[in-house]
């Protein structure tokens, strides 16, 4: 969810990013720093702590992303402290790399499936929805065999549903409606 | 209903064969939270203003607050099957309740489905529920009455076919029997009745519809039940649903009488919906529009144009005042929405006169157009009498000697009172109304005891059918005053075998 904060950071960084035409670079960086902090723990307790004075922290970061000073990422990561926004990390990428998408036209989404997809059928409902929507779509797939049978794409919130759980239900109501005389 | 396997399983194989393969395309966001019958709901960007709204477990929202991030919507119905992160649908659709001649003499609650337990409502045609009203050139003005078969509100505040009449008082002053009786008196006029009850007790709703049974009216009548228990979302939209059902009828040429009972919950649930919306509040804590909730409610009552096929809706809206206080928000915003007020009294209930109508802040603004020309002429210095009694009464408390044309207004003012108490449930025609306001207005009635009244007034009543019922054949037909000295002869050889 992009609220006020998250989305005027995440906005900010864009901006400096496609100045210096490094938006693929940043997105790279941001996204291993941020896996980096997910496997060490410590590591991100200490970006959101509250009680640890900010020098503490930046001196931490310095020392860590030393190979990398003065670049766009290191600049950010000290903002964001110096702010008190480092909890607001997460969401801060989430909006940089939503509105990374868009400039680049990409729709990512999900599809549920009953069984899973062959790489081909994947890329052939990629490059049908592609073609619909008039962007470039990722699917990111995943098996629900709730679904029984058929698929489930779900692009930004917008769903086409062609799954036989569906249809059974379509087909419950159509019956559950019929006019007895 | 007896059916055979065979045909169920017909119909089955049909539909089975006969289904189609769709490709199902909706936009849909997830929950964000969900209590107090409201949601919050991220995602559904395109969603519109009063769109219907459909959730994972089955049940229906409403779009409310259209906010940057996301939607805040009224559940309408059950919401505890609803979770956190649960799908939600759009449905491109707003609310809409079944219409038409299957749902009278039933019971229903606020999306109209059946709460009587007989059995489904078989209505094919669904109206949307928040429509604009009739516009100017569509409507004529109120011309007809609408008799409530009530001495006091048919001869001091007449209610036309049209007009929208509020009754406000406090708890306990007869305010929802005002309404049933007016509702008994429809019976054969061709008129359709909707009860809305917003905020009751089920048991209270439940008297009215013994009621309205007991004397036949249910044949005419729908009852749309919103009751207490009900999350308020459901009684926000009643009054809606109500209306909704009454404007088919009206576009189909016909009278409809809608009654409102009462406004104030209404108020009051649109105030708890929108203060968890996290809307603004305002005075007495309502948000800024509900003088709008009730003035596009009451609008919708109308008279039709002839072209139209001139139907038309009476409402009777209701408003609770606390200790009789009129100048509370709600109550100021819907006396200036209606066409006049019909104000009870608690201390003249408890007085024992009833229907508790106080003349004095009573008015209706439509008033002579909408009362047939006999009582026009009777009705005409009524209100002045009672007027000048009820000055003259606090006054008279402290002397003794008094003149006597102050003794005589005296008495017939509390002739006046006495004939205007009527029971409940007793609705009285309009011409048998005539002949007992003439005999009082004409000073037959000086000479009776106050407290023989009443028997005088039953007795005449039986009299004029028995004897001369020529009489109120001629009030029936011709709406007018029959020759006075026949009258006059009638009244006077009763008093006679009265006395």
């Amino acid at each position: 969810m992009l609220d006020k904060t998250t989305s005027t950071y995440g906005k900010a960084l864009f901006d400096l990013a496609l100045e210096a035409n490094a938006l693929e670079q940043v997105d790279t960086q941001l996204e291993t720093f941020s896996q980096a902090l997910e496997s060490t723990p410590d590591a991100k307790d200490i970006l959101i702590h509250s009680q640890l004075p900010k020098e503490t922290k930046k001196g931490i970061f310095m020392a860590a992303l030393a190979d990398m000073e003065d670049s766009l990422l290191y600049n950010f990561i000290m903002v964001l402290v110096d702010k008190d926004r480092a909890e607001y990390l997460d969401g801060i990428i989430a909006a940089f790399r939503h509105f990374t998408l868009e400039h680049f036209g990409i729709a990512e989404g999900t599809v549920a499936s009953a069984v899973a997809l062959s790489d081909l059928q994947l890329s052939q409902l990629a490059a049908t929805l592609s073609k619909k929507l008039d962007k470039t779509v990722k699917l990111n797939p995943v098996v629900d065999p709730g679904l029984i049978g058929g698929y489930r794409v779900n692009i930004g919130g917008n769903v086409f549903d062609n799954s036989l759980k569906f249809q059974l239900d379509q087909l419950k109501q159509n019956l559950l409606t019929v006019e007895l005389s | 209903m007896a059916m055979k396997a065979e045909e169920i399983s017909a119909i089955l194989r049909k539909q089975i064969k006969e289904y189609k393969h769709v490709l199902d395309v909706s936009e849909t966001g997830t929950v964000l939270t969900v209590g107090d019958g409201i949601a919050r709901i991220h995602g559904l960007q395109n969603a519109m203003s009063g769109e219907i709204i459909e959730f994972a477990s089955g049940a229906v929202g409403m779009a409310q607050n259209l906010d940057s991030d996301n939607v805040g919507a009224i559940i309408l119905g059950e919401y505890r099957s609803i979770r956190e992160g649960d799908e939600v649908k759009r449905t491109g659709r707003i609310m809409s309740v079944p219409v038409g001649d299957a749902l009278i003499g039933r019971v229903v609650d606020s999306i109209g489905n059946p709460i009587d337990g007989l059995g489904p409502i078989d209505s094919k045609k669904f109206r949307p529920i928040e429509v604009k009203a009739t516009g100017v050139m569509d409507r004529k003005s109120v011309h007809e009455p609408l008799q409530t078969g009530l001495k006091a509100v048919d001869a001091l505040v007449p209610i036309g076919r049209g007009q929208r009449e509020l009754i406000i008082g406090d708890r306990q002053t007869g305010k929802t029997s005002v309404a049933v009786d007016t509702i008994l008196n429809q019976k054969g006029l061709d008129v359709i009745c909707i009860y809305v009850a917003i905020g009751q007790k089920e048991s209270t709703v439940n008297s009215v519809v013994e009621t309205l049974k007991k004397h036949g009216a249910m044949d005419y009548s729908i009852v749309v039940s919103a009751s207490a228990s009900q999350p308020s979302p459901m009684l926000y939209v009643a009054p809606y649903a109500g209306v909704t059902m009454a404007e088919e009828f009206m576009f189909q040429g016909k009278h409809v009488l809608v009654v409102y009972d009462d406004l104030s919950k209404q108020a009051a649930a649109y105030r708890e919906l929108s203060l968890l919306l996290k809307r603004p509040p305002g005075r007495e804590a309502y948000p800024g529009d509900v003088f709008y909730i009730h003035s596009r409610l009451l609008e919708r009552a109308a008279k039709l144009n002839d072209e139209l096929g001139a139907g038309s809706i009476t409402a009777l809206p209701f408003i609770e005042t606390q200790a009789g206080d009129l100048s509370a928000y709600v109550a100021t915003n819907v006396i200036s929405i209606t066409d006049g007020q019909i104000f009870l009294k608690s201390d003249y209930f408890h007085a024992g006169i009833r229907p508790a109508i106080d003349a004095g802040l009573s008015v209706s603004r439509v008033g002579g157009s909408a009362q047939i020309k006999a009582m026009k002429k009777v009705a005409g210095t009524l209100r002045l009498d009672l007027a000048s009694y009820r000055e003259l009464e606090a006054f008279a408390q402290f002397g003794s000697d008094l003149d006597a044309s102050t003794r005589a207004k005296l008495a017939r003012g509390e002739r006046t009172v006495e004939v205007l108490k009527q029971p409940v449930n007793k609705p009285i025609p309009v011409e048998k109304q005539v002949c007992i306001i003439y005999a009082l207005v004409n000073g037959f009635l000086d000479s009776i005891d106050v407290k023989d009244i009443q028997k005088f007034e039953q007795g005449l009543y039986a009299f004029l059918e028995n004897e001369r019922s020529g009489l109120l054949q001629h009030i029936r037909d011709t709406k007018d005053l029959p020759d006075t000295s026949e009258l006059n002869e009638a009244i006077e050889s009763f008093k006679a075998v009265f006395n």
